[in-house]
């Protein structure tokens, strides 16, 4: 049942209602008003019938001139009556026409008595006259009544009517608010329980509501939101669990070797694997945080991507490349298939290096020993595609349409194997489709391995790019790199891999002495904390940019949300590097100094 | 237990089946009988669609129709016992009372002036009602037209002294009228047409239309409607449903009237009026009645006796059951 026809029916049938009952009244009415001119009318009849009647004897005498004055007069006025009668059915249409006939007989009979010389018997024709004027008498007073009847049953008819339309205005008011109270305020109303129940976080109860089509409508969306949260608490719980696991594996191999440096010789073995340990888990650590950041940042659209001719076969090239050792330390066969040519696609580089290697990574994560990993690349009419696909656990049917979804994972075991957060596909999809591609899983079942394929748009026609040299630091020229920064590990440990790259080290430990240094040493890049003591990062930033100089300045801070991002740059910082740094990004930004470009870029 | 619960039933049942069984055989082995003398004329027309659509039956009337030559024969076959019902005007009703006997009238079941009327020899000059000044004028004494020749008489001016009256039988007077014995003769259908039909285009018929109207009526002996109150209403409720008919399906009606009175049914349906018959016990036919005894008395048709309380020859009871509109008789 829809309301709004429920509503459109009702509505009609009111109106038709309230129509027919004025209708009634009205009619009821115009019936009152005839029923009364037909009495008056019939009355007068009669009344001029009795005159008749009683002028009779006087008609018979000598001296009737008087008379036959005043019956000439009535019956004039009684045939105006007779004519003027409206008969209602066939009954009345026979009684007026005999009225008429006797009407004539009545004034032939008196017209012949008034001429008699009385040489005949003139009773015969008073007679007759009696006769006639009585019979004449009985079929006006028939008239009346049956006319009366047709009129009461006329009436009674037009109250039926009436009160059928009454009867049928108020079931339907009735009907309405039974419907309105049962199919729509009561399901509203436990819409609204069902509500509170969700807002106080119980999503287990099924909202199983049935009311209008439009109630119910609402009820089953309401209850599909209950499922989309449940799932999505489900999800959350799930991946918070598996957050705070996989935080937590670093740590302890990093305590480990923590306690490990603690004690041993620091040129010893044991120090070398500690440090090789920590490194590692360190890399991982950052890894999971960057997921972390990136998956936020693609939600909401606060990528920006450094788009640029890339050659996608070259790039396919060395993620293979550099995969490979990985793949064979799992005992899996990497393969890898390119076009002829160069395939070149309008892209970030590093992104799609971030997408591939997700994939790869996946890949050879989740297929066992002996199994295959391969890498396509193939070219269509205007687009690329990148199919990695391998022999692995492969993907349930059900989760292939949420896959992409963030928080999502195959079923795992406690110990989680497997790891990973669930971050690597949603990040994977929505870093595609910031380059308008898109990405399409594939999965026989359960153990028939697994196929992603990554589609963008190619650029027409050959460019001549010089692409990746520029991904090489090896050929900086040396330099001199200041690093501001309040913590003394920090400052030591970040001025060393500076050092490591070949290039000379300062180090400020608030902004002031920054400033002084940076004034008086011309640094060929700065690498910045935000917060700092006295001075901060920001208020260091916008100095020295408010002196004029161009010393290229990246900040180097915990705070990295996009917000961040964009206010280090609004005060005057050319990048910046979310903590902790990522030794390849150190790596990458010290080799712009090579290039003899004093603006440093970051992402 | 049950099966005897089952066999009672099925006792009971019988039992039942059985009772309305032989009630209704009662009701249709034995219904009353009643003895009806009626006119071979449409004054008799209700009584004639209901013997010809079984009506008498239904009603549960083992009624057996005798035709009458005049209703002033019927109504003394009545009297005498030997009829139950006889159908006749007013005229041999007044007649019979200004005799001092008692018709008893329960019901009219016919009103017409179309019915009777005056045929004249035009070969006698007869052109006009007052062409019959000085002839002779054959009539069947005792019957409305009897009254209807001396009122038309009256009507036009003509004194009764200057016309001779020559009375005839039923079966006698269109022969009467054909062979020139009479000038003129006054008759009711079918002898009316009858007599038009032997004379052809020498014949011109005055209809009395515009001043009479006889009503014909059905008569009982005294203390007949007491005695027999339920065959009085099973005979009412048979002409009430042949009044229907009459007015639902008026030619199959006139049809069945025109075919039993030996008359044309397309001028019997000319001379039509939807309220013909009609049953009815109206003040009109008591003041009729009652002119028409003193009519009796002032002509020396009977001889003059105690006046007769009219009005105790109308038994308005049974009708007043049955169609209380119809009765305008006060008693």
């Amino acid at each position: 049942m829809r309301i709004d026809r429920l509503l459109q029916g009702s509505a009609v049938l009111a109106i038709t209602s309230v129509m027919v009952v004025a209708g009634s009244v009205g009619f009821g009415q115009v019936l009152d008003a005839r029923r009364t001119a037909i009495t008056q009318n019939m009355t007068e009849a009669v009344r001029k019938i009795s005159v008749v009647r009683g002028s009779l004897a006087e008609l018979t005498s000598d001296d009737r001139s008087r008379a036959a004055a005043q019956w000439h007069l009535e019956l004039a006025q009684l045939a105006q009556i007779v004519n003027g009668l409206e008969p209602v059915d066939p009954t009345t249409r026979a009684l007026k026409t005999r009225i008429v006939q006797e009407e004539a007989a009545v004034g032939a009979l008196l017209s012949r008595l008034e001429a008699s010389r009385f040489g005949v018997d003139a009773s015969m024709i008073s007679g007759q006259l009696d006769v006639r004027t009585a019979s004449m008498l009985a079929d006006v007073l028939a008239f009346n009544s049956a006319t009366g009847s047709s009129i009461e049953r006329q009436k009674n008819w037009a109250l039926t009517s009436m009160g059928a339309s009454i009867l049928v205005l108020a079931a339907v008011i009735v009907g309405l608010i039974k419907v309105l109270q049962r199919r729509v305020a009561a399901p509203i109303g436990q819409l609204e329980q069902a509500s509170a129940l969700m807002g106080a976080g119980e999503l287990d109860q099924p909202v199983v509501i049935s009311g209008t089509e439009e109630v119910t409508s609402l009820a089953r969306s309401f209850d599909a939101m209950r499922l989309a949260l449940k799932k999505r608490d489900r999800r959350r719980d799930e991946f918070l669990a598996m957050l705070s696991h996989e935080l937590r594996n670093p740590l302890a191999p990093i305590r480990n070797a923590v306690g490990v440096l603690e004690i041993a010789d620091p040129n010893s073995a044991h120090a070398r694997r500690a440090k090789d340990v920590i490194k590692r888990q360190m890399a991982h650590l950052s890894r999971i945080v960057d997921d972390l950041l990136d998956v936020t940042r693609v939600a909401r659209g606060k990528i920006e991507l450094r788009r640029e001719p890339v050659d996608l076969a070259e790039l396919v090239t060395e993620l293979v490349d550099d995969h490979r050792m990985i793949a064979d330390e799992h005992g899996l066969l990497l393969g890898m298939h390119l076009p002829a040519g160069p395939v070149w696609v309008h892209a970030d580089a590093p992104r799609i290096v971030q997408v591939m290697t997700n994939l790869v990574q996946n890949a050879i994560r989740f297929t066992p020993p002996g199994g295959n990993v391969d890498v396509v690349l193939t070219t269509h009419e205007h687009t690329a595609d990148i199919r990695v696909s391998d022999t692995g656990a492969g993907i349930e049917e059900k989760l292939l349409h949420d896959i992409f979804e963030p928080f999502t994972q195959g079923e795992q075991s406690i110990a989680r194997t497997k790891g990973g957060l669930g971050l690597g596909l949603p990040i994977v999809k929505g870093l595609t489709e910031l380059h308008e591609g898109t990405v399409t899983a594939q999965s026989a079942g359960p153990g028939k391995g697994a196929t992603f394929s990554v589609r963008l748009p190619m650029i027409a026609g050959r460019v001549d790019a010089v692409a990746s040299v520029q991904r090489d630091g090896r050929q900086a020229r040396r330099g001199v790199v200041l690093i501001v920064e309040d913590n003394l590990d920090a400052a030591e440990s970040l001025a060393d891999l500076v050092s490591l790259h070949g290039h000379g080290t300062d180090v400020a430990f608030d902004g002031l002495t920054a400033l002084q240094k940076i004034a008086a040493n011309q640094p060929d890049l700065v690498l910045c904390d935000i917060g700092l003591p006295g001075m901060d990062g920001y208020e260091l930033a916008r100095t020295v940019r408010g002196k004029g100089m161009r010393i290229p300045l990246v900040a180097v801070s915990g705070y990295a949300r996009p917000e961040d991002v964009r206010k280090a740059q609004e005060a005057g910082f050319d990048g910046h590097i979310a903590k902790p740094p990522d030794p390849r990004r150190i790596a990458q930004l010290l080799g712009t100094i090579s290039a003899g470009d004093k603006r440093a870029s970051a992402g | 237990m049950k099966r005897s619960a089952a066999a009672g039933l099925a006792l009971i049942l019988l039992l039942v089946i059985g009772a309305g069984v032989y009630v209704a055989a009662e009701r249709q082995v034995a219904p009353l009988p009643i003895v009806i003398e009626r006119l071979s004329s449409p004054h008799s027309g209700l009584v004639l669609i209901a013997e010809a659509k079984g009506y008498f039956a239904a009603e549960g009337l083992q009624a057996t129709l005798r035709p009458e030559a005049t209703g002033y024969i019927g109504i003394g076959s009545v009297l005498q016992g030997k009829a139950d019902v006889a159908v006749a005007a007013e005229t041999p009703i007044a007649k019979a009372l200004a005799e001092g006997r008692s018709p008893r009238v329960i019901a009219t079941i016919f009103s017409s002036q179309w019915n009777s009327g005056i045929v004249a020899r035009l070969d006698r000059g007869i052109r006009a009602p007052a062409d019959l000044k000085g002839k002779r004028i054959g009539y069947i004494p005792g019957t409305a037209t009897h009254y209807m020749l001396e009122t038309f008489l009256a009507f036009n001016d003509i004194p009764l002294a200057s016309v001779q009256l020559v009375s005839y039988r039923p079966d006698g007077i269109v022969a009467a009228l054909a062979d020139g014995e009479v000038d003129a003769a006054s008759c009711w259908t079918p002898y009316l047409t009858q007599m038009e039909r032997r004379l052809g285009a020498g014949g011109q018929t005055f209809m009395p239309k515009d001043f009479y109207s006889e009503m014909t009526n059905l008569v009982v002996r005294p203390g007949f409607v007491k005695e027999h109150r339920d065959t009085v209403d099973r005979l009412l409720r048979a002409l009430r449903r042949a009044e229907s008919f009459a007015a639902e399906h008026p030619d199959e009606a006139i049809g069945i009237i025109a075919k039993a009175s030996g008359v044309d049914a397309a001028e019997l349906k000319g001379h039509g009026d939807p309220l013909t018959y009609e049953l009815s016990l109206k003040q009109a036919l008591l003041l009729a009645t009652e002119n028409e005894v003193r009519w009796h008395y002032r002509r020396g048709l009977v001889a003059t006796g105690a006046v007769p309380n009219v009005l105790d020859a109308f038994e308005t009871e049974p009708l007043k059951a049955i169609k209380p509109s119809s009765v305008t008789i006060v008693k």
